[in-house]
């Protein structure tokens, strides 16, 4: 585990692969999202812009991925980001942003989710594909089955453990953020992004077993 | 966003990395931005960082000086004491005035001419030794010394009004209610009492006193019975 994380680590970097100055750029000072949000409460907009266009993808795959229709998780984007937006007056960096847009977002799910009851089951979602031009036919066709197994097994998981998978993957959460955000403990976390994964490894691997 | 959860098995996450690539539209990130800009442009919940911090300082800075303020008018109502009630007495700018000014002279002398007639000879004795006592201060600035005893037990006698006048605001409170008991002690008489008549310069000086004092209408009365009493008094030219 240590070594791959290593592994994980360097990649991440450029370790081994670059040379030492090829990734000097990255290390350039860029302000964290708690300034920005502190900055855009003193009405610096240009601060929000660059805050939003941090987060905004990563969150709204977060809710399309939860919702599983793209107008709903579009209304319910546009009302996270609203509330940030209002917000601002009692900012206070009490905890990291991240932690407090997903508790915003996943709030906002769970309304949703208690206004309609029939969110779950009518998914719309429908794999994208997209293929190498370099690569063989049968080789994207592979792929392509594996991305729709993947999305397939995503959707039919509990919300609970997709939600908690989603906060890990999109979010980049710890167990303990995840854990605050959903609001269970940090051992109830780690099982439902656990059991998530076992699953999803389970739709990937399935054709493999299969065969 | 590799997690302490996916680094088991960086498949899944890669898997999903390839799947979930979509991106927010166009015009959701112009709708963002848009009501992002406008709550700005609104200035709606402005409060700045030095807001709250301003809010306490005013608060404890108006608090203090109003807790000062308090404390100071405390003290300056606490009661006096009796050795202070005294000096206020000594000090306080009414029995002062009225003893300086000559009227309130001529009726101090006046009141002790007319008690020493019915004074016996042993209480003037006793009234003697109070005489060296400055307690009076201001308030007993009698006229000057005069060289017969007479004189100086009209002013003993003065004193020994004041300070019984003294002794009476004591007994009550506050210097007004001295001053008040004084003024009562004295009477002011609007004719010469039969002492003053004894000579014609005891007569024509309780004149000039009332003349002084004010009275003006009583002095010519008592002029004209000085003339009548003695035709050939003549009048100083300068007191005319």
């Amino acid at each position: 585990m240590a070594a791959s994380a290593e592994m994980v680590i360097a990649a991440s970097v450029g370790l081994g692969t670059e040379p030492a100055l090829s990734y000097a750029p990255a290390m350039v000072h860029e302000p964290d999202d708690s300034a920005l949000m502190l900055r855009y409460q003193d009405g610096d907009v240009a601060a929000f812009d660059q805050l939003y266009r941090r987060h905004k993808d990563p969150i709204y795959r977060y809710l399309l991925r939860l919702c599983g229709h793209r107008d709903t998780a579009e209304d319910i984007f546009q009302e996270v980001w609203g509330k940030i937006v209002k917000a601002r007056a009692n900012y206070r960096p009490t905890a990291k942003f991240t932690t407090f847009l997903y508790r915003v977002a996943h709030n906002c799910f769970i309304d949703h989710v208690r206004r309609n009851k029939r969110h779950a089951g009518n998914t719309t979602l429908e794999p994208e594909l997209h293929g190498d031009p370099g690569e063989t036919l049968e080789l994207a066709t592979e792929r392509s089955l594996a991305r729709e197994r993947l999305e397939i097994a995503l959707q039919t998981l509990p919300d609970e453990q997709r939600d908690a998978f989603l906060l890990s993957e999109e979010g980049g959460l710890n167990m303990d953020q995840i854990a605050s955000v959903t609001g269970c403990n940090r051992e109830t976390a780690k099982s439902r992004v656990r059991y998530a994964i076992n699953k999803l490894r389970s739709a990937i691997d399935e054709p493999a077993e299969s065969s | 966003m590799t997690t302490e959860v996916n680094d088991n098995d960086p498949r899944v996450s890669d898997a999903y990395r390839e799947v979930a690539n979509e991106t927010t539209p166009a015009e959701l990130d112009r709708k963002v931005l848009a009501i992002a800009a406008a709550e700005v442009r609104a200035g709606r919940g402005m409060p700045r960082t030095w807001f709250r911090p301003l809010a306490w300082a005013a608060t404890i800075a108006l608090s203090f000086a109003l807790v000062l303020e308090i404390s100071q008018v405390q003290d300056t109502a606490v009661p006096l004491r009796d050795g202070d009630l005294a000096e206020a007495v000594e000090n306080s700018p009414p029995p002062a005035a009225a003893a300086e000014s000559p009227a309130d002279e001529v009726r101090i002398r006046q009141q002790a001419n007319k008690r020493s007639s019915d004074v016996p000879a042993t209480t003037k004795a006793t009234l003697a030794p109070a005489r060296p006592e400055p307690a009076a201060g201001a308030a007993v600035n009698a006229p000057a010394p005069k060289s017969d005893s007479v004189a100086d037990d009209f002013e003993h006698a003065d004193m020994s009004l004041l300070r019984e006048a003294e002794e009476q605001a004591r007994m009550q409170s506050g210097p007004d209610r001295a001053v008040a008991a004084f003024a009562e002690k004295i009477e002011q008489p609007d004719s010469c009492d039969k002492d003053a008549r004894a000579s014609v310069d005891t007569w024509y000086a309780c004149v000039t006193d009332m003349r002084v004092a004010g009275r003006t209408e009583a002095a010519q009365q008592e002029l004209e019975a000085l003339r009548a009493e003695f035709p050939k008094f003549r009048e100083p030219p300068g007191d005319r």
